[in-house]
């Protein structure tokens, strides 16, 4: 049983498709800008040049923006609100030879009402006369007619909503959502500031839509009523704790509202997406290696700086004559003896030691207990005279 | 006869050269030449294909996969996306992805710039359980568009 199924299976699979040519053809030009008044008839054209012989089918799709700020192609209602209704193609179909050129010619009918930018896409194809067999691969071109509406043109307005942290392979991103409330579409600048509760700058992010970022686009644009998800990587580490994030939007060269919102980034968070060597360097000791001056009578004295790199508070407990045996010295002392650094705080520590014999001295390394959420680690104390 | 010569010379050559002054001054009006080129795109090489398998035929979870490639030629940024569904026999379908260029669903050319070049497009079908779909021909039809934006 299970031999038949996979002989039929495999050969159906195996003997699908008679590999026909999808149609072959160039278009130009793909997009085609006009400006008109209401109640006016616009003539447009635009060739077809056959690279291989065929049918070609032409038709009006209306557009929408999609989330991701891609255009996506929907079939037209029979709605006046349907910009593809409005479109009449003088020659939908036709026959095409090998290196003929054809023109196509149509006329796009403006409604009373209409004011603002419009777009609609005219989808060359070839037409459907194939069997369908295998994967049946069809190509369109969609030739865009963007028609902008004389009428009296609204403020630019938006609105921005839903700021917040996406963590996606162990990267961290902000994102929120941006509609274009006018009757045009305009490019969008869109900048957002993370400031910590000492309102410094931690990190400036650029939003743009995906659409914007796959084509390297500058701006994103944004067309009459559609609502976009705009994202842009944090690329700075960024540690545990409360945020203020500020969103600027320049949309048409007009400054919108300003956007505020808190953000929180978790410890889970910081432990996605922060970089592993940043997450190490919990403590940073400055200089890493200290420097000991010599004083009279086997005397030395230096001074270090701690600086808390960790999301997390971090007590830090140096050694003391007690706690260790040292066999050069007759004495040393940490100033001060311990002390608690909050995240991105840094103290100065101060070191005295006595040898025992003032001709031995030499370079004596310690080291010092760190406790961080109840977990022990040990920062190492190098000298060097 | 010689001087008379030399003068009818000298007048003609003055004549022209006067005359290539007053047509300087005639065409010291600049004339702008412009020229518009409308954005253009054309695949070619594209042919239907079909998906076959390195593994055990038929075998449940066994993976189907075939590719074609394509040049695409455009004068200017184009978006091409690609759109379709599982390949399906009747009422049966088995479970089918796509991919351009071995990534996602859509690609752009390189923005403010021509593009001549060869892509891959990609289909691949994993089969159910030996009695989740029925033997038979299994085909779909999948959707590449070219736009400008």
């Amino acid at each position: 049983m299970f031999k038949k199924h996979s002989l039929y299976v495999t050969l159906f699979f195996a003997l699908l498709s008679p590999y026909l040519l999808a149609g072959e053809y160039a278009v130009t030009p793909m997009m085609i800008e006009m400006a008109s008044t209401p109640k006016k008839t616009e003539q447009f054209s635009f060739q077809v040049f056959g690279k291989s012989a065929g049918s070609v089918n032409i038709s009006a799709w209306d557009m929408a923006q999609q989330v991701s700020g891609h255009m996506g192609f929907i079939l037209p209602e029979k709605s006046q609100k349907s910009l593809a209704s409005w479109v009449t193609i003088d020659n939908p179909n036709f026959s095409i030879k090998k290196d003929q050129q054809i023109n196509v010619t149509g006329t796009i009918t403006v409604p009373p009402w209409a004011n603002g930018s419009y777009h609609t896409a005219l989808m060359v194809e070839e037409a459907q006369g194939r069997d369908v067999k295998g994967v049946v691969v069809n190509v369109r071109y969609a030739v865009i007619l963007n028609i902008t509406v004389e009428g009296k043109r609204t403020r630019i307005k938006s609105t921005f909503r839903n700021l917040r942290l996406v963590e996606q392979d162990n990267k961290l991103y902000i994102t929120g959502r941006f509609k274009n409330l006018s009757n045009r579409d305009y490019r969008l600048s869109s900048k957002t500031q993370l400031r910590d509760s000492n309102n410094r700058l931690i990190s400036q992010i650029n939003l743009k839509t995906q659409s914007a970022w796959q084509r390297s686009d500058e701006l994103s644009r944004v067309f009459p009523g559609a609502e976009v998800e705009l994202f842009g990587l944090i690329e700075k580490a960024v540690n545990v704790g409360r945020y203020q994030a500020i969103v600027r939007n320049n949309f048409g060269d007009r400054h919108q509202p300003t956007f505020r919102s808190e953000m929180v980034i978790t410890d889970a968070i910081y432990a996605a997406t922060a970089p592993k060597a940043h997450q190490k360097s919990v403590l940073q000791l400055l200089p890493e290696q200290i420097k000991l001056k010599v004083r009279r009578n086997g005397h030395t004295s230096s001074t270090m700086v701690l600086v808390n790199h960790h999301p997390y508070a971090v007590d830090v407990t140096f050694p003391s004559d007690s706690s260790t045996s040292q066999t050069l010295l007759k004495k040393y002392r940490f100033t001060p003896a311990t002390l608690r650094l909050e995240p991105n705080e840094r103290r100065m520590v101060m070191l005295k030691q006595t040898f025992k014999k003032h001709d031995t001295i030499q370079a004596v390394n310690h080291r010092a207990e760190i406790l961080i959420n109840d977990q022990v680690e040990w920062l190492d104390i190098r000298a060097t005279l | 006869m010689k001087t008379i010569n030399k003068l009818l010379i000298a007048a003609t050559l003055g004549t022209a050269f006067v005359g290539q002054t007053y047509a300087a001054e005639l065409d010291s009006k600049n004339a702008t030449v412009s020229m518009s080129v409308g954005q253009f795109a054309s695949i070619t090489g594209l042919d239907d294909f079909v998906l076959s398998t390195l593994g055990s035929d038929g075998a449940a979870g066994a993976i189907y996969s075939g590719s074609d490639a394509y040049n695409l030629e455009s004068n200017a940024q184009v978006r091409v996306s690609l759109s379709g569904g599982n390949l399906t026999n009747g009422s049966d379908s088995v479970s089918t992805s796509y991919s351009l260029d071995g990534g996602g669903l859509t690609f752009d050319t390189t923005s403010d710039s021509v593009h001549n070049g060869s892509h891959t497009i990609a289909a691949s079908a994993t089969l159910g359980d030996i009695s989740a779909q029925k033997a038979g021909a299994y085909s779909t039809v999948i959707t590449l568009t070219v736009a400008s934006l």
